[in-house]
């Protein structure tokens, strides 16, 4: 019996000692945690406008507090629906990753788009900035594209995550890649042109890119979740042009 | 159709063990005789289509930012256990672990006689740690975890019983001395795994 | 001293804990496509190594024996987490990178093997030094595969060009997992030679 009450004593002494400790460390972590998540997101964006906050492998390489200064003075986030309409109850930090990737099975929608809005410092000229994200070949890719003020030439794009294979389909992280959306454009003639990803060797025109060579399936992939991503953005687009 | 793009996925194109080395120990420790493996195998299938889908109700309605709100109770509804996640995890698969043995005991003693032993065995393979977490990960629903455990451990167990039919095979070349047992062990894995890279061709639409 | 020195070099070579042990393969391998997520996974290891030898040992007294596994188990998990916190506060870029593998170091078959096998009757400052010397042979052999991987697969060390692709095609198989696989069927194959003639496996 006193064998016993010492087990169970001991149990619970080691069970409160390990769940305080690990109550107290995360509690104490959880602020710097959230911000490394928000900054991750804050770069992101940041580098798809091309300002230099990151290094040549993609690391942020400015402090946290030049981060949230540059963020918030130049950039200003709107949520829209899966119809293209604006939501006001919520704010673009708020999403969560699910509502912003994952697709309803039967619409192939996501439950929120957002829309990031980038005011030149000087010119207070405006780009912008959609999240696009949609299955490779392996995983979800996820990409911020940002379009110039015409909302239909593309400034830049940068997948940010992906699990694709290295080398292959991962190359879509690499500059060379990205580089090659530069300047593409998808509206001609007042209408959305659907923009492809080739294979390599295929002409180009102004609505597609060369793909990746033996990554056939990614750049598939890529060039499906980009249209439909577009589609949704397009709609909100064209209510704002209508009411300028 | 989703569901068994995702039993594909994960029993050829992800292969929990040939794509990402999880349950390592045991698959080269257990994969000398048929027999075991064959044992260990079932074992893996049986309790990581238990765990995951267990592991999946944990996580939703105990330790997930505001999963306590269905108590009703302010307070709790605000908690974030999350930091606990790998604590309570393995302490769910050590647990499922001995009553499943004791289950299978009491009630199947045909299956206890051939699987008993490697029951044990099992609370350490990290197959089943890692198909709990990257069911937390990719965000799977309860259905889907149930799908993606089961077919992980299909996966895992036919990996298992292919190296154990290699090895066997094996054993009577001529392999140079250093070699033997360990090292060609991981060859063959490698040689294995280069053979299931061919079903990531494959088209799984949506 | 040759004693306490022993105790560190011995998984170095003859003891070591991938090939000999065949202990904690399992959540090493994935991350080895880059060398520095390697360094930040050894560090993570053998820094819960050490910790999780030094509490058991000192609990090694009081620890009742129906519940060792268990309380084992339980202390490890925690200083597991307390790195996963650590490393996603401080070091966010890696952390995404390792994802689940931080979490797999409870797992670790060299983790647990060595609380039993050493902390349990030791004192707590040649457990440290276990801990270390255990964890350094992790290491060795995690970084010697990702070495291996990054350069024959990228062309690069730590992110530093040192294959330039003007004549170097980085070999995609050594970053897929069979190339994770055959690298560390050879260097067992090396070990037995060279280093370690006398120990064989039946098969």
């Amino acid at each position: 019996m006193r064998d016993q009450l010492k087990v169970i004593g001991f149990a619970t002494v080691i069970c409160l000692v390990c769940s305080v400790l690990l109550a107290v460390v995360s509690t104490g972590l959880a602020p710097r945690q959230a911000r490394n998540k928000a900054n991750d997101v804050k770069g992101k964006v940041l580098q798809v406008f091309g300002e230099s906050v990151t290094d040549a492998k993609g690391k942020i390489c400015v402090t946290p507090d030049e981060l949230d200064s540059m963020y918030s003075e130049r950039i200003t986030g709107i949520v829209l629906d899966a119809q293209g309409h604006k939501v006001d109850s919520r704010t673009v930090d708020s999403l969560t990753a699910q509502e912003v990737n994952v697709r309803d099975k039967a619409s192939r929608l996501k439950t929120f788009y957002p829309l990031y809005i980038y005011t030149a410092p000087e010119s207070g000229a405006k780009r912008y900035a959609i999240h696009v994200s949609g299955k490779g070949l392996w995983s979800t890719v996820k990409a911020f594209m940002a379009l110039e003020g015409d909302l239909s030439t593309i400034a830049g794009i940068v997948f940010y995550e992906h699990q694709e294979t290295p080398g292959l389909g991962g190359e879509v992280e690499k500059p060379f890649f990205q580089d090659r959306f530069k300047g593409k454009k998808w509206i001609a003639d007042g209408n959305v042109q659907p923009f492809r990803v080739t294979k390599p060797g295929a002409p180009i025109t102004d609505h597609s890119v060369d793909g990746i060579t033996a990554a056939t399936m990614t750049c598939i992939g890529v060039e499906r979740f980009l249209n439909a991503d577009y589609a949704v953005y397009h709609r909100y687009f064209e209510q704002m042009k209508a009411q300028d | 159709m989703g569901l068994l793009n995702l039993a594909i996925e994960s029993i050829f194109i992800q292969n929990i063990l040939l794509s990402l080395f999880l349950g390592m120990c045991s698959y080269l420790a257990q994969s000398k005789k048929m027999e075991s493996a064959k044992g260990l195998g079932m074992a893996v299938i049986m309790v990581l289509t238990i765990a995951t889908p267990l592991n999946w109700l944990i996580r939703r309605y105990l330790l997930q930012a505001g999963a306590l709100s269905w108590t009703g109770v302010e307070a709790l509804g605000a908690l974030d256990l999350s930091f606990l996640t790998f604590i309570c995890f393995i302490a769910v698969i050590a647990s499922l672990v001995q009553i499943v043995e004791m289950v299978v005991d009491r009630f199947f003693p045909v299956l206890y006689n051939s699987l008993g032993i490697f029951l044990p065995l099992i609370t350490v393979n990290c197959a089943i740690l890692g198909a709990s977490l990257f069911m937390v990960e990719r965000q799977y629903s309860l259905t889907e975890s149930v799908v993606y455990g089961s077919s992980s451990g299909v996966g895992w167990a036919l990996a298992i019983m292919s190296l154990a039919a290699i090895r066997k095979k094996i054993r009577y070349s001529n392999v140079p001395e250093g070699l033997r047992g360990l090292g060609m062990a991981f060859i063959i894995t490698g040689l294995m795994a280069i053979g299931f890279l061919c079903f990531s061709g494959i088209s799984l639409g949506g | 001293m040759a004693k306490t020195r022993k105790i560190i070099t011995d998984p170095l070579s003859d003891n070591n804990p991938v090939t000999w042990q065949v202990l904690g393969v399992c959540s090493a391998l994935a991350v080895t496509t880059q060398v520095s997520t390697a360094v930040v996974m050894s560090l993570a290891l053998t820094t819960v190594l050490c910790f999780s030898n030094v509490v058991i040992s000192m609990l090694r007294n009081l620890i009742p024996n129906k519940i060792r596994m268990i309380v084992e188990l339980c202390v490890i998990a925690t200083l597991v987490i307390l790195a996963d916190q650590i490393l996603r506060a401080f070091l966010y870029d890696i952390s995404k990178q390792l994802s689940v593998f931080v979490g797999l170091i409870i797992t670790n078959c060299i983790v647990m093997g060595r609380a039993e096998a050493y902390a349990l009757q030791n004192p707590p400052f040649k457990s440290f030094l276990d801990g270390i010397g255990n964890g350094l042979g992790y290491s060795v052999v995690l970084i010697a595969v990702a070495s291996l991987r990054e350069l024959l697969g990228s062309g690069t060390w730590f992110g530093i060009t040192i294959l330039d692709t003007s004549w170097y095609t980085g070999n995609t198989l050594m970053l897929l997992p069979p190339g994770a696989f055959v690298i560390i069927g050879l260097l067992i194959w090396l070990q037995r030679t060279f280093i370690s003639k006398t120990l064989r496996e039946e098969d």
